[in-house]
């Protein structure tokens, strides 16, 4: 079996499944995103806070959970958890996996952004009489999301690729719907083609759905 | 002991042997060539599944699979590689020349006939649904036959279609092999599993809460012959 056998009209009866499957993969990747942005944000802020516990807290959060393989936090989540008594299915263990992984590394692309903005801006800030939240919310992070919304970007990318992991605890997502065709039809050189095709698809829709959202913020002003 | 579950088909543990696909005898011929020319065999199994095949405390492979293939081994007179695999990937393998045979719980079928060769048969297996022994809601058949129940199965197994002719109505969640299954199930993900006897009724040392316990369920069938 080579290229020669690629026989991809084999495979259109299951068109629907593989579309229901790169549904599924948006919607754990766009609710991981929108869970582990702002938590992300949080993060970074207390990293960088003058309060030491909430400092250390959200170092440790980082270098434990970004040293975790993502598979290995679903299989604690979706296995372990339950045998503590705390009920989780597969989908909700799918997407906080994801989305406590994702938090992990958006604290550090945030903080990183957060580094770049120059002390002046601080000053001037404060010199204008602002106080904290609104030196924050005013100058500092709206710089902040124009510097950091590129590494962004990759950082949803890995969360959709990621998301495949999710399949190993029964999410029925795109890798799940393919690795379920396959295991019937044996068809793997084709189904695995077809789900590049799908991922590149739902990758670009997120971005396109993330650049909407985020047009403006991208061309915020950024200051010296 | 509360039963739940139950046996179906006759599951043929066979060695599939050989992509025969659409190169037929000719492929069986070059594939023994190869062979013997590299005098190692190369072989996908499954793991996990005592007592046909797991690994010892050591990381020894074991169990009455293991056994079949060393035998063959010898009698080639070549030596054995071994390519851990899951349930689902033992045809990839074959079809990707990665191996040159799977020796796993494996039921010949048509559908997969038209992929792989099977040798005969060299061990009789059936089916069975398991389920915790707490849920007492969960007796016959026909209490598995319901769309809010998640019955877990190894992906590429044929239990699969076993539960979509005995309970049509059942949600079937797969996972990568029956070590998941059974963690799935120990855990409460799932409502039962469904595999071959052998792998279900085996004790399972570190079992927490589930005390499984099997009993027939519809006729056993034989579903194919090589």
């Amino acid at each position: 079996m080579g290229l020669s056998d690629l026989n991809l009209r084999v495979l259109i009866p299951y068109l629907p499944v593989l579309g229901w499957g790169a549904l599924r993969t948006l919607e754990v990747s766009a609710l991981a995103i929108a869970l582990s942005f702002p938590l992300g944000l949080v993060g970074a802020l207390m990293r960088l806070s003058d309060n030491r516990f909430a400092r250390s807290i959200a170092t440790v959060y980082v270098e434990v959970v970004r040293n975790i393989p993502l598979l290995v936090v679903l299989y604690i989540l979706f296995l372990v958890l339950p045998l503590y008594g705390i009920p989780i299915n597969a989908l909700t263990a799918g997407v906080l996996g994801l989305a406590i992984n994702s938090t992990a590394f958006t604290i550090e692309i945030i903080r990183a952004g957060f580094a770049a903005i120059p002390a002046g801006q601080y000053e001037a800030a404060r010199s204008l009489g602002l106080h904290r939240l609104q030196m924050l919310r005013l100058v500092i992070v709206p710089q902040v999301f124009r510097i950091v919304l590129p590494t962004l970007g990759n950082q949803i990318v890995s969360v959709v690729l990621g998301s495949a992991v999710a399949s190993i605890i029964g999410v029925s997502e795109l890798t799940y719907e393919t690795q379920s065709i396959g295991s019937s039809t044996f068809r793997y050189f084709e189904l695995f083609t077809i789900a590049a095709l799908f991922y590149i698809a739902c990758v670009q829709a997120i971005s396109l759905l993330w650049r909407l959202l985020t047009g403006r913020a991208a061309h915020a002003p950024l200051g010296t | 002991m509360r039963g739940i579950l139950v046996g179906v088909l006759a599951l043929m543990l066979a060695v599939a042997v050989l992509p025969v696909g659409d190169r037929g005898a000719h492929a069986a011929d070059s594939i023994l060539t190869d062979v013997l020319h590299r005098g190692t065999v190369r072989i996908a199994i499954t793991t996990g599944a005592p007592p046909t095949r797991f690994e010892d405390e050591n990381g020894t492979l074991q169990g009455y699979d293991i056994d079949i293939a060393t035998l063959l081994a010898k009698q080639l007179a070549v030596t054995i590689e071994y390519i851990k695999t899951d349930t689902a990937g033992r045809v990839a393998m074959l079809q990707t020349k990665k191996a040159d045979i799977t020796i796993a719980s494996f039921t010949p079928n048509l559908e997969r006939l038209k992929s792989v060769g099977f040798t005969d048969p060299y061990l009789t297996d059936v089916l069975t649904l398991m389920s915790r022994t707490d849920r007492k809601d969960l007796g016959s058949l026909a209490d598995f036959n319901r769309s809010e129940v998640k019955i877990a199965i190894a992906r590429g197994s044929t239990a699969a279609k076993a539960i979509a002719t005995y309970a049509p109505k059942a949600t079937i969640v797969e996972f990568s092999g029956n070590a998941d299954t059974i963690a799935a199930l120990d855990a409460g993900q799932v409502d039962a599993m469904c595999s071959g006897a052998w792998a279900a009724a085996r004790g399972r040392p570190g079992s927490r809460r589930t005390d499984r316990v099997t009993a027939p369920w519809g006729s056993p069938i034989s579903i194919c012959g090589c």
